[in-house]
């Protein structure tokens, strides 16, 4: 498994690099990790999703892996927003795995009765890739 | 002077010292006083009023099997005179009332019922009351003594019961504590294998403890497989159905692949009646099926020797 690429990419369209909205991107294999982040601002699943799609198509990755370690809480506001992710991934022909979903996260997902449908799920990050590998494919 | 002691079990209590304690109850020098002055006269029956306790212990219908041997009588005995002695010394201090909270902590742990207690203190504010008014005293001194041995033998049954119920409820919250350990006993069967067998009735209660737990279990140990086995459950309605299909989405989002074990044709059935939508969750009809998918799920295989 090798490191081809990581940093942060940013949209053309933003001016302003360090305003709390950026999000961190690793390639790993051709597949997009993205870290999801606690929010700190109601605009961070929003620009989530452009930030997202703009990286899938500048990458081409056939396989999108969000990374839910740090995310403690979670709102219906928040999944539906993460719910676009998804479906515009989807879209584009890209396959999700979300990874490393906390007990609390995973409990109030289903209380809220939100659509799970539509993406994989994973132990953590390393069972996301290795997923990807055997489910998957390159 | 209050110190607010919140134990480990999370019952709260006070304790208050001796002082605040004879504030509250109003207890004066002059009434500790008279009790003392009683005292003189009651102590050499203090034995003959104990016998009396124990002709009407005899009496009552139940048998107390604390009461039943000699051995034990005979100490029981012994510590009901010194309570007596120390009462009508009517030295109160911190000793006292930690004497007093040591026979509610006693009376707690060997069970005694508290109506033989205060049926105890009751006769024996009977046999005061009988003496008190064999006395040749002017009425009013009688009247006062009495108030004095009232208010202190009150004092005395506050702090044991108090103490007593303390004890009685601490020892219950930790028994429901143990109650929800027991009943939601998920377990490590393999390397990456998690297996819960559920037994009994399932509450939304209980259901919410089973999620957290299960939920808590997977994140900590990381398993990528998890055996609901239901075979003991009881009863399957619509909402324990609901609650299990819950269970489960909850373990897929977090990566764990659920299988539910032990439908019985007769759950099945239930299930299949009341038009359950169990959706895309494995199940299986014993628990041997469900080890076999578990295995193939983390990509075991079990072989003869």
């Amino acid at each position: 498994m090798t490191v081809r690429e990581s940093g942060v990419m940013q949209d053309p369209k933003s001016n302003n690099p360090s305003d709390g909205t950026e999000t961190a991107f690793n390639i790993i294999d051709g597949r997009l990790i993205v870290t999801l982040h606690p929010k700190d601002d109601d605009f961070y699943f929003d620009s989530l999703c452009d930030d997202v799609s703009f990286a899938l198509g500048k990458s081409g990755c056939g396989v999108l892996i969000m990374d839910a370690t740090h995310l403690e809480l979670i709102d219906d506001w928040d999944f539906q927003r993460l719910r676009r992710v998804i479906d515009v991934a989807a879209l584009m022909g890209t396959k999700t795995i979300i990874a490393g979903v906390r007990p609390g996260v995973a409990a109030s997902i289903v209380e809220l009765g939100c659509d799970i449908g539509g993406f994989s799920t994973a132990l953590n990050l390393k069972s996301a890739l290795r997923f990807a590998d055997t489910e998957i494919g390159p | 002077m209050t110190d607010v002691i919140v134990s480990s079990t999370g019952t709260r209590s006070t304790t208050k010292d001796a002082a605040t304690l004879l504030k509250q109850f109003r207890i004066t020098d002059a009434d500790l006083d008279l009790v003392r002055q009683f005292g003189d006269k009651i102590r050499p029956k203090i034995d003959a009023f104990v016998d009396q306790f124990y002709v009407w212990l005899a009496e009552q219908p139940f048998k107390y099997e604390f009461f039943m041997d000699d051995a034990h009588v005979q100490e029981v005995r012994t510590q009901q005179t010194k309570y007596w002695h120390d009462f009508f010394d009517a030295k109160i201090d911190d000793d006292f009332v930690e004497t007093r909270r040591h026979i509610g902590r006693v009376h707690a742990k060997i069970e005694l019922p508290l109506d033989i207690y205060m049926a105890a203190m009751n006769n024996c504010l009977e046999n005061c009351v009988d003496v008190l008014m064999a006395d040749e005293e002017p009425g009013n001194e009688r009247q006062r003594t009495l108030l004095a041995i009232a208010k202190l033998m009150h004092f005395d049954e506050m702090i044991t019961a108090d103490t007593y119920s303390q004890v009685t409820n601490e020892v219950m919250l930790e028994q429901s504590k143990s109650m929800i350990e027991m009943s939601t006993p998920v377990t490590a069967i393999w390397d990456d294998i998690l297996m819960l067998p559920l037994v009994g009735i399932i509450d939304s209660k209980r259901a919410l403890d089973i999620t957290a737990r299960v939920l808590e279990e997977i994140g900590r140990t990381q398993s990528s497989c998890f055996i609901l086995d239901i075979s003991g459950v009881a009863i399957i309605d619509t909402a324990v159905a609901n609650y299990l299909i819950k269970i489960t989405k909850a373990c897929r989002l977090m990566g764990c692949e659920p299988l539910i074990s032990g439908l019985s044709p007769a759950i099945a059935q239930t299930i299949v009646n009341l038009g359950i939508d169990v959706g895309t969750i494995q199940t299986t009809g014993n628990l041997r099926e469900a080890l076999k998918h578990a295995f193939d799920h983390v990509g075991m295989t079990v072989t003869e020797k």
